[in-house]
């Protein structure tokens, strides 16, 4: 067998001159404009709109939305003059490195993906293991082996989970008494009977998900903004059309068949797909260019991971979310993935001895898929 | 190689666990509080410097060495056994609030690779003398790292220091003092990976300054 | 062959001499091991039943198997005419993230007496300090649930349940 060399993303065609990393990191911030404009009318301007409290406290999401972003940069700026003290002799030395390490992205991320009445420390310090352990000291962007910004929410989600899962509701919500539970899946996961009035009724309709108006990380809770968002980018190109597709489709099915199991309607696939950060996690996460798989063929495998992993970590394991758990694991398994692929991509056909590997990937699906359904009989 | 270096090459240079990664297993489990690795340490260095000594006691003499030469390793294993055992059982009796929060680990000695590859890879060939300094060292250094890492998880995790018993220095007030609570997170196991992780890639970053340096000052003096 | 043989006699030596040290150090310590095991049991006793004493209470374990859930029933019998007079049981149950192991003393009126979480990695709540307001009573109408942690406070729940059942079969 021959050897093929994988270099680190991001990979640039030369068809289009425009399209430099700049150009990239760009075209990302006008994709998440979406999702962000709705967090900031959902947890800032409307509950000034409705009085429940006064400028300050509303203004606090907004806040954590503008300082993240610029911590994570100053974080990727201490990092590269403390490792690469050699080659940084100026400061336009540095500013030219961090042109290229995309250094906003991973404190953006993180506070999208964070529950918005989150205490300020916790937030910092989850950007700081995020960007620093996840990202820098493995060699800075392109390097990583894990998603940093999803490294910093999950050391956020385990070593706070206490903190995590009270403050979940903006200021506006927590004057309703409607929610009793802090997300729709958080009271979700502990549902002993399942109807579609015990878990949907409480947040209004499947209509108030889609848009987005129930309470939920900051950013997550709008399907419709990250459907805008996901037009936009893959339109662009800055990310495969396929990977969201796939992995919302593969969810979607396999908690339709679960729902038939347990007698439930359309509802119960729909309600999965739009709560929590799955579309999301789907549109801005699992198509990351550094951590995921590099080919076609592995990016589809990747999604379908992604889809049954979630499946088995929200409804049959104990994580209420699971979206960022599964995105992580799958991020461990690119490398086997892009290793096996890339012979494929070179070769442009199917080989003989790489039908042992595909065999074995459908097993594994498979099972996962057959398995979430079989544990509700 | 002379006595002293000898003896100092356990706490840096040859550090069990901070250089040659042997025994992580109980250094990651029992790290929560400064107490149990201090416990810990004692057990340790106990098994470590009676194990060198006897093994080497054994081997010094030739016709024995030639004798067990092919089941050396399952003698080994029989004395250090019998030593983690008897550590276990007198620190059941007379110090029994320390066996409960060691737990499983005391046996774990057993197993523990330095133990083991330091029986075969020095006791067996060096003289009492030297296995014995060796076997402190060793085990000085193994209790040097496992004190450092006790101390950062038990500071950033519960916010004290347990030095022994109801010795235990509060420092919550310097947490609330910046306005943070302690993070729990670094009691369990996988703060203690991360700690791990951390203090390796400092010790890494060290070393591969030091080793820039002498390759400049190598080039300057040719 | 003879120096195999040799070599295998000198690793039961070996063997032979660590195991008379190990019976030596055992013949030191064992007994402390003994009475420090006894006095922790006796402690966990006294922990749900403060009543017990060793001097007029014998303590039986009872054999048990239809719900699996119980893990041992303790039977206190008093010395005198060796009526039973407290059941304790230690139960697990599943509860949110983990198992919890109770220990519940019933008094022969099928009142419970003393109850305690022995172990339990919950995640919210602290579930070992609650006081769950079952002291005393009979039923669980008063039953004090955890706030916030509805998964735990029903396995708590359900452990009450068990002992009080098995309770009025057992005495």
């Amino acid at each position: 067998m021959e050897k093929y060399l994988v270099s680190s993303a991001p990979y640039l065609r030369r068809a289009d001159h425009n399209h430099t990393t700049t150009r990239i990191m760009v075209d990302l911030l006008i994709g998440l404009s979406p999702v962000i404009l709705y967090s900031i009318f959902k947890n800032v301007v409307f509950p000034l709109i409705k009085g429940t409290t006064d400028v300050l406290g509303a203004l606090y999401p907004l806040l954590t939305l503008v300082v993240s972003p610029i911590y994570s940069l100053l974080l990727e700026a201490l990092c590269l003059y403390i490792m690469k003290k050699k080659d940084i002799k100026s400061f336009k030395d540095l500013i030219e490195e961090l042109k290229v390490g995309y250094g906003i992205f991973p404190g953006l991320f993180i506070v999208l993906i964070s529950p918005p009445q989150i205490k300020f420390w916790i937030l910092l310090l989850s950007i700081t293991i995020g960007e620093v352990v996840g990202k820098m000291l493995f060699g800075g962007f392109g390097q990583n082996i894990f998603n940093p910004a999803i490294v910093g929410r999950a050391f956020m989600a385990f070593a706070f989970s206490s903190e995590v899962s009270s403050s979940y509701l903006n200021v506006y919500e927590q004057t309703l008494d409607a929610y009793a539970g802090a997300t729709p899946l958080i009271q979700f996961s502990t549902l002993e009977t399942i109807t579609y009035e015990n878990a949907v009724s409480n947040f209004g309709s499947l209509l108030d998900f889609f848009i987005g108006s129930v309470p939920g990380s900051l950013a997550e809770t709008s399907a419709l903004c990250c459907i805008i968002g996901y037009i936009y980018l893959s339109v662009r190109k800055v990310i495969d059309y396929k990977v969201p597709l796939i992995y919302v489709a593969t969810v979607f099915l396999n908690t339709l068949f679960i729902g038939l199991v347990l007698g439930q309607g359309i509802w119960y696939p729909t309600f999965n797909i739009l709560s929590g950060g799955l579309m999301f996690g789907a549109v801005y996460m699992a198509t990351e260019p550094v951590t995921s798989p590099k080919t076609n063929l592995g990016r589809i495998m990747n999604a379908m991971m992604l889809g049954v992993l979630t499946v088995l970590f929200r409804l049959v394991g104990n994580l209420p979310e699971g979206v960022a758990t599964s995105i992580i694991t799958m991020n461990i398994f690119s490398l086997v993935i892009n290793k096996y692929c890339i012979h494929m991509r070179v070769d442009g056909k199917l080989d003989k001895n790489e039908v042992p590997g595909l065999v074995i990937f459908l097993v594994i699906f498979m099972g996962l898929f057959l398995y979430n359904i079989i544990s509700f009989l | 190689m002379n006595k002293k270096d000898n003896f100092l090459k356990g706490f840096i240079k040859e550090n069990p666990l901070f250089v040659l990664l042997l025994g992580a297993c109980p250094a990651l489990a029992i790290t929560t509080s400064l107490e149990n690795a201090l416990g810990m340490s004692l057990a340790f260095l106990f098994v470590m410097v009676l194990s060198n000594t006897i093994i080497s006691l054994i081997s010094s003499s030739k016709k024995l060495r030639e004798l067990i030469e092919p089941v050396r390793i399952a003698v080994y294993i029989v004395i250090i056994a019998s030593l983690v055992t008897i550590v276990e059982m007198l620190m059941q009796a007379f110090l029994p609030e320390l066996f409960n929060s060691l737990g499983v680990f005391i046996s774990l000695i057993t197993v523990n690779c330095i133990v083991l590859g330091r029986a075969e890879a020095f006791a067996s060939k060096n003289s009492v003398g030297d296995s014995v300094i060796d076997g402190i060292s060793m085990g000085l250094g193994y209790s040097f790292a496992i004190i450092i890492i006790s101390l950062i998880r038990e500071f950033l995790g519960n916010g004290t220091i347990t030095i022994w018993g109801n010795l235990v220095l509060d420092l919550n007030g310097l947490f609330t003092f910046i306005g943070i609570t302690p993070i729990p997170f670094f009691t369990t196991s996988a703060g203690a990976f991360m700690v791990l992780g951390l203090i390796l890639a400092i010790i890494q970053a060290i070393k591969n300054k030091k080793e820039e340096k002498s390759k400049e000052m190598k080039k300057e003096a040719k | 062959m003879k120096k195999n043989l040799i070599t295998g006699l000198t690793l039961g030596l070996f063997a032979l001499i660590c195991g008379l040290m190990l019976s030596v150090v055992n013949m030191i310590t064992g007994p402390i091991i003994k009475i420090q095991n006894e006095e922790k049991a006796q402690l966990a006793i006294k922990e749900v039943c403060p009543q017990y004493d060793m001097n007029t209470f014998d303590s039986v374990e009872i054999e048990h198997s239809e719900q699996k859930e119980i893990v041992s029933i303790l039977k206190v019998t008093s010395k005198e005419d060796a009526s039973t007079i407290y059941c304790i049981y230690t139960i697990d149950v599943t509860g949110y993230a983990s198992t919890i192991r109770m220990m519940i003393c019933v008094n022969s009126s099928y009142e419970i007496v003393g109850y305690k979480v022995i172990s339990s990695q919950e995640t919210k709540g602290d579930i070992k300090a609650h006081d769950f307001n079952m002291t005393g009573k009979k039923n669980l109408d008063e039953f004090d649930k955890l706030a916030g942690s509805s998964v735990s406070s029903k396995a708590v729940r359900k452990c009450f349940n068990i002992a009080l059942y098995y309770s009025h079969l057992d005495m």
